[in-house]
């Protein structure tokens, strides 16, 4: 019985997956010959002239890479096509019917066809591996191997996931015209939005430091196609791959059949893309106004292009005028979204803002301001700044005023970290900033940036800029001269007090800048201000008969 | 056997089918009769697991039909617009259906081919309407099912195909026990192929039951008289409906033919005849004696 039961289980699905298989050959084929013009027609063609860039220093790896990167947007755009081609039975009844009669489970029906897409997808794509690889065989300076298997792992993963991603927009949708509006529509928009929240937040929230982790997390082409190919990009590839695949069936197995013809299957896609409709359109309308998210300029007009976007997307989703009042509300919803952001911004951001690290939790701290840059494993002086600079930062970065802008790097034991970054009077944090210039961690990390200690110290040049017409140039420094300067540059530090340290900052265009060199071809660079509190520093430069204007 | 326990479903906010209890027996041909929109194709499509329910149950051979491969392998269903594989031919239609339904049969295939004459290799898109259904029902059949489920089956389908097509349901009724229900707004196409009707008007069944049961104590009675007596003379009989045209009267009576005639005649009429009424009159009259705009319903 068991036998029975599970041939039938099997042979429907493994039918229906090559029947559909088949039923894709000829675009395939197309696919194919489209692929195969990439590889090896592009590279037979540029033969010549990539023979000749290896002799200008290009690696096979990069070459590899660049293949790579193509084929790993090909793929994904196949097998969302593949999609779009084999689910379009879902918009139109007749076809619905008889597909939904046939004797398979709705998971069986939706996974045999997804599968299918895929093979038929990455078809094309391993013909041109394939066409590359023994490009690669017969003339090793094109390509690098390991590059390549590990960029096809790379473009598999991504071609599974926007499989099951697209799923979920073909279960959802109710027409083609309305899947490819809402998939290509939700995919730039998120994109958008999170550029825009990213704006928002850098504006409103105190202490936050633009980076592109919004956009990263929030979009999947960006995901994607950002090449991280670390353990973190590997997992959540997986999980995306399992929790969209599992959101498709279950949305399939509730999926109305009926609703074949109409936009949506499923409200909240609609509801969902006239949100983001709203977003984007609001704030383009809002921007071309006013540029600032404090003005209510910019919020009058961000409405009304929320609304406007919003009734704009509704006459094209519901064919007609039907709906407006909702579309309305999606507007102002879009909007509320767009405001809730700010608000969370202007009041600390959940505490985003006032949130100081326990120091027990604390594996390392980077502080920066100025010319310092020191790492802390100790983090009581770190933490005794910030606590000063949350409660005097300035909700604004000022550059004209007397205002110091220091950044924190907490790296936590757990691995995780957190960055902040501030913009205060420096008066009202000079004590503490001061504690930091003179601490022995700092004069240890100087000491190491110099190479002191390595025995492949080379040489360093040097360059003091009095001022834009006045500049010192010392060459060749040898590994004691640099130890010498750095003593006499770190007597003249612990000589600092608050005023003298005050006005030795971005007040002063005395700097003097260190170029160091190893024989491994290592280097490194450092800027200090150097300004009339430090005697000790410009005597040694003088004494030791370096000084050589140009 | 197929049961319907408290059927309801819905598109939005407009009932298709509300609260329906209704059981077909295996081994018989069924009619479900209705206007359009009355709700015969979403039944259809409830019990082929196409749709799913949003209230009550459905079940074939005591088993949900939604999502149930085994079930759905022993259901055909034919809907009311054919669809095929865009630029497909039926032969390719048959290797998908064969690969399908297990009990797919390709013996009953070609022997198809021979009934209704279709080049197989064709496009199934060049076809007309007609041959698209026959091509439709050829695939349907060869499946050999349990349960043929036929919607508007003879919709398209001229005067000879259509008795073809009866003949050959008729022979997987008789000789396999298959079950096959069909969904008609017009009465008349069901009359000399159902065992049973169901009526369906607004969602819900108005009238269901054997035909012969219905039609077995309902007769036509023409009586013409010299003098027409007055209609109080019929109260013992249970006249559903009176019609008189000059001297001639057209009873609706209900009762035994025997015990009707011998009435009749006790009134000396000069011409007294019972015929059998068709089966739209028999709903019309049962239709219309509980308050139904009959025509409406039977379009």
């Amino acid at each position: 019985m068991t036998l029975k039961t599970s041939s039938r289980k099997l042979n429907p699905f493994f039918k229906m997956l090559m029947f559909t298989l088949r039923k894709n050959f000829g675009i395939i084929i197309v696919l194919s010959i489209l692929a195969l013009l990439y590889c090896p027609g592009s590279y037979l063609a540029n033969y010549g002239a990539m023979a000749s860039s290896v002799s200008s220093g290009v690696k096979p790896y990069e070459f590899t890479q660049t293949f790579c990167a193509v084929i790993s947007v090909f793929a994904p755009i196949f097998v969302v096509l593949f999609n779009f081609i084999n689910f379009s039975f879902l918009y139109k009844k007749s076809a619905s019917d008889v597909f939904h009669a046939f004797p398979l489970t709705r998971a069986e029906l939706l996974i045999s066809r997804t599968i299918s897409g895929i093979i038929a997808s990455l078809i094309p794509i391993f013909l041109c591996v394939f066409c590359y690889s023994a490009m690669v065989i017969f003339n090793p300076w094109l390509g690098n191997f390991v590059t390549l298997l590990q960029h096809i792992a790379e473009m598999l993963v991504i071609t599974l996931i926007w499989s099951s991603f697209s799923l979920i927009f073909v279960v959802c949708a109710g027409s083609m015209f309305d899947l490819a509006l809402s998939f290509c529509g939700i995919n730039l928009a998120t994109v958008f939005i999170s550029l825009i929240y990213e704006s928002i937040i850098e504006d409103t929230v105190v202490g936050y430091i633009s980076n592109s982790d919004i956009l990263y997390n929030l979009s999947l082409p960006v995901f994607c196609f950002s090449h991280k190919n670390n353990l973190e990009f590997w997992i959540r590839s997986i999980v995306y791959i399992v929790v969209f695949t599992t959101v498709a069936i279950l949305l399939y197995n509730k999926r109305k059949a009926e609703k074949g013809g109409s936009a949506y299957a499923y409200k909240f896609m609609y509801l969902l893309c006239s949100v983001f409709a709203g977003i984007c359109g609001g704030y383009l309308i809002g921007i071309l106004f006013n540029s600032h998210y404090s003005s209510v300029i910019f919020w009058f007009f961000a409405t009304i292009g929320a609304i406007i976007s919003c009734v704009i997307y509704g006459l094209i989703t519901n064919r007609g005028f039907k709906g407006v009042s909702r579309s309305i509300l999606m507007g102002a919803i879009a909007i509320s979204t767009m405001l809730a952001v700010m608000i969370i911004g202007v009041t600390g951001g959940l505490g985003y803002t006032r949130r100081v690290p326990i120091a027990q939790k604390i594996e390392q701290v980077t502080v920066e301001f100025e010319d310092c840059c020191v790492t802390f494993t100790n983090p009581e002086l770190v933490i005794e700044l910030h606590n000063k600079t949350i409660e005097n930062a300035s909700s604004d970065i000022d550059y004209s005023n007397d205002h110091v802008i220091i950044t924190f790097d907490y790296k936590f034991k757990i691995g995780s970290s957190m960055k902040r970054y501030f913009c205060v009077p420096r008066e009202k944090v000079e004590k503490e900033l001061l504690a930091i210039y003179k601490s022995n961690e700092r004069y240890e990390q100087i000491k190491d940036e110099l190479f002191i200690s390595s025995n492949m110290f080379r040489y360093a040049e040097a360059e003091y800029r009095i001022d834009s017409s006045s500049v010192y140039r010392f060459s060749y420094m040898t590994k004691t001269d640099c130890q010498n300067l750095l003593d006499a540059y770190w007597k003249d530090v612990q000589n600092l007090n608050d005023t003298s340290f005050f006005n030795n900052s971005y007040k002063t265009t005395q700097h003097l800048t260190i170029d160091i060199e190893r024989y491994d071809n290592e280097y490194n660079y450092l800027s200090f201000y150097v300004g009339d509190t430090f005697p000790n520093t410009f005597n040694y430069m003088s004494e030791m008969g370096y000084l050589a204007f140009y | 056997m197929i049961t319907a326990k408290s059927l309801t479903k819905k598109f939005d906010s407009k009932i298709a089918l509300d609260n329906i209890n209704l059981t077909i027996p295996d081994g018989c041909v069924y009619g479900l009769v209705g206007s359009n929109g009355s709700g015969k194709s979403t039944l259809l499509r409830l019990i082929s697991g196409v749709y799913m329910t949003d209230g009550g149950t459905i079940q074939v051979d005591d088993k949900n039909c939604f999502n149930n491969p085994v079930i759905k392998s022993q259901i055909a269903f034919l809907g009311d617009t054919p669809y095929f594989l865009p630029q497909s031919n039926l032969k390719e239609m048959a290797t998908l259906y064969s690969s399908m339904y297990p009990e797919f049969d390709y013996e009953t295939y070609k022997h198809l081919l021979t009934v209704f004459p279709l080049n197989p290799k064709a496009r199934l898109s060049t076809f007309s309407k007609g041959m698209q259904r026959q091509a439709a029902l050829i695939l349907a059949l060869s499946t050999n099912p349990k349960y043929l489920l036929m919607d508007e089956a003879f919709d398209g389908l001229d005067v000879v195909m259509r008795r073809v097509l009866a003949n050959i349901v008729m022979d997987g009724v008789q000789q396999r026990g298959m079950t096959a229900i069909i969904a008609s707004h017009n009465l008349r196409e069901l009359e000399n192929v159902c065992d049973s009707v169901c009526v369906i008007h607004e969602g819900k069944i108005i009238s269901n039951g054997n035909i012969e049961s219905l039609r077995g104590n309902m007769h036509k009675v023409q009586v013409a008289f010299s003098e027409v007596p007055e209609m109080s003379v019929f109260d013992s009989l249970y006249v559903m409906k009176t019609e008189r045209t000059g001297s001639l009267l057209s009873l609706v009576v209900r009762g035994e033919e025997d015990e009707i005639m011998q009435f009749i005649n006790s009134l000396n009429p000069l011409y007294a005849e019972c015929i059998e009424p068709t089966l739209e009159e028999v709903f019309v009259y049962e239709l219309e004696v509980c308050g139904y705009d009959v025509k409406n319903i039977l379009s």
